[in-house]
């Protein structure tokens, strides 16, 4: 096995569920593992382009898979359904468990409130475990414009859920999205 | 709510499943050298999804199966977003000359106030396949595909009650929908995928407007400088004067230097600080002298500079200022020092998609529900 080789396969044992666990929240859950598959046959094409911090350049290769095979249809927007479908009897008693300071199915309406760059800039770092310069990659903005980002998406959150287990609030209007973006 | 609080709910709701079905499909992935083997050569692949296998795996097929539906919908899009029409190239107007003759004409606008703020602006959506990034070629001979463009109008009041004890809301969307296709082949792709809806803000192609009234929630409409959420009711009382809103933003920008909420990190660029938070202001309720102080900070800046005359979607001529390394346009227009649009980039190196929106018409009125006469 030759230097190239070592490293793909470095790559590929290291980053396979890292991949897999980004694609199958953007695709049917059924052709995760072909795109997660497409993703490494391409990296392995590309191996002498894929930087030292290989995540981020990997999980931007399957971003752009998920969409050109599947349309990618709304991918973000159907975030939240894709976790809803994902979810388990697990997962809510977890969730109970935890005591979280409201209902699981409000978190869901809260993180649905956000557009889609704020929900996949939360996702990205929170999930994904990318730094902000590295979820900047793959989110295909600049650093500064993913930090404004991120920010917003989480303070809209906050205040989603703040208002979700405030009594007496009525859910928030649509809100229009480019108005709480910044780049 | 605090903030290990909001990383504990957004941790908990990434299902315990995705990390099974991860350790699932692991345990069965190919070989790497079968991967190696099967990519072949170092040649790209002129279409890697068109290759994609077509074995499933029942175990995807636990639990899963309420997700597999997934309409034929579009991601936000590919088409290039800015309808740039430049008359001139930027090098012709000096930044700091019409940014200075803006805050003179800001200055000079009519300080207007009433009880509901009202704004209608117009959103723009690019929705089609799949674009090329890191890694990938340029996208060719793709499967179902279209690009098209939507857009569609809202109508928002932000309302202070009487008494000031507090705010109600209204919401009017989506109108005056409309879809363009870049060309009739789009237009024919779209039609045989059985016309499905596109999205608009609000809602998609296919929702009638509708009107949503609610009384909490100003920390939707208050602007935001930095990671400081300025209170509504003290939009009119900011800084009208140039040192004054310095001072104001310096100490905002040198508190989120060290760090501000939700892990927010301000840049090490002051006028880059003052850019992105710059439209939140101008689309507020803000005093023509806050405005004007505004332009003179920006004017102080390197980093900002203009970009030229811009026609802009609604046919309007502005002019086109931007930032280093904000990716965002706003549009300005000289007679009036008035925002007209908000522009972000697409991103060649990327791709990127790009967002536009308009704002058609803002002002003062008295009464929920109703529109400034100019």
């Amino acid at each position: 096995m030759d230097e190239r080789e070592a490293r793909f396969t470095r790559l590929y044992e290291t980053y396979y569920r890292n991949v897999f666990g980004y694609v199958v929240l953007r695709v049917a859950p059924q052709a995760a593992e072909d795109v997660t598959g497409e993703v490494f046959t391409i990296a392995w094409r590309k191996i002498d382009e894929v930087p030292e911090r290989a995540l981020p350049w990997l999980l931007g290769v399957a971003k752009n898979l998920a969409r050109r095979s599947h349309g990618a249809a709304g991918h973000e927007r159907d975030l939240v359904d894709r976790l809803a479908g994902l979810t388990t009897d697990a997962d809510r008693l977890a969730w109970d468990a935890a005591d979280h300071v409201v209902a699981r199915d409000q978190a869901l309406a809260a993180l649905r409130a956000l557009s889609p760059k704020e929900a996949e800039a939360v996702t990205l770092t929170a999930w994904h475990g990318l730094e902000p310069a590295d979820a900047a990659r793959v989110a295909g903005c600049s650093r500064t414009a993913f930090t404004v980002r991120l920010h917003r998406g989480r303070r809209r959150l906050a205040r989603a859920l703040d208002a979700s287990h405030d009594p007496g609030t009525e859910a928030p209007a649509p809100r229009p999205r480019v108005i709480q973006e910044k780049p | 709510m605090k903030h290990d609080e909001l990383d504990g709910v957004i941790h908990a709701l990434r299902p315990a499943m995705v990390d099974e079905l991860a350790d699932a499909a692991y345990a069965r992935r190919p070989d790497a050298a079968l991967v190696r083997t099967r990519a072949g050569t170092s040649v790209p692949s002129p279409d890697p999804v068109r290759r994609r296998r077509t074995v499933r795996r029942p175990a995807f097929a636990i639990g899963v199966t309420a997700v597999v539906a997934a309409g034929a919908v579009l991601a936000a899009g590919s088409l290039s977003g800015g309808h740039d029409g430049g008359t001139g190239p930027s090098s012709t107007t000096d930044t700091r000359t019409f940014l200075l003759a803006s805050a003179e004409t800001a200055a000079k606008q009519p300080a207007t106030h009433g009880t509901c703020w009202y704004s209608r602006t117009r959103m723009w959506q690019d929705q089609g396949p799949a674009k090329s990034g890191p890694g990938l070629p340029t996208p060719k001979g793709q499967g179902p595909a279209f690009q098209a463009r939507t857009a569609s109008s809202t109508e928002n009041w932000s309302c202070t009650l009487p008494g000031g004890t507090g705010m109600r809301f209204r919401t009017h969307l989506p109108l005056d929908v409309q879809v363009t296709f870049p060309a009739k082949r789009d237009e024919a792709a779209w039609k045989a995928a059985g016309s499905p809806p596109l999205d608009v803000n609000g809602g998609t192609t296919a929702t009638k407007p509708h009107t949503v009234t609610y009384d909490k929630g100003s920390h939707l409409v208050n602007p935001d400088i930095g990671s400081h959420e300025i209170e509504w009711r003290t939009v009119p009382k900011l800084p009208a004067t140039k040192s004054g809103l310095e001072a104001y933003l310096r100490r905002l920008w040198q508190e989120d230097r060290v760090g501000g909420a939700n892990g927010y990190t301000a840049t090490a660029d002051f006028g880059q600080y003052v850019f992105v938070s710059a439209w939140d202001l101008f689309m507020a309720p803000t005093t023509p002298g806050t405005r004007a102080a505004l332009y003179r900070i920006l004017a102080d800046s390197s980093s900002v500079h203009v970009t030229g005359r811009i026609r802009d979607r609604e046919g309007r001529s502005g002019v086109g200022i931007t930032a280093r390394g904000t990716g965002v346009r706003l549009v300005v227009d000289p007679a009036t020092a008035q925002l007209l649009d908000f522009e972000q980039l697409p991103q060649a190196a990327r791709r990127a998609t790009g967002e536009y929106l308009a704002f058609e018409r803002q002002g003062w009125v008295d009464r929920i529900g109703t529109v400034p006469s100019s």
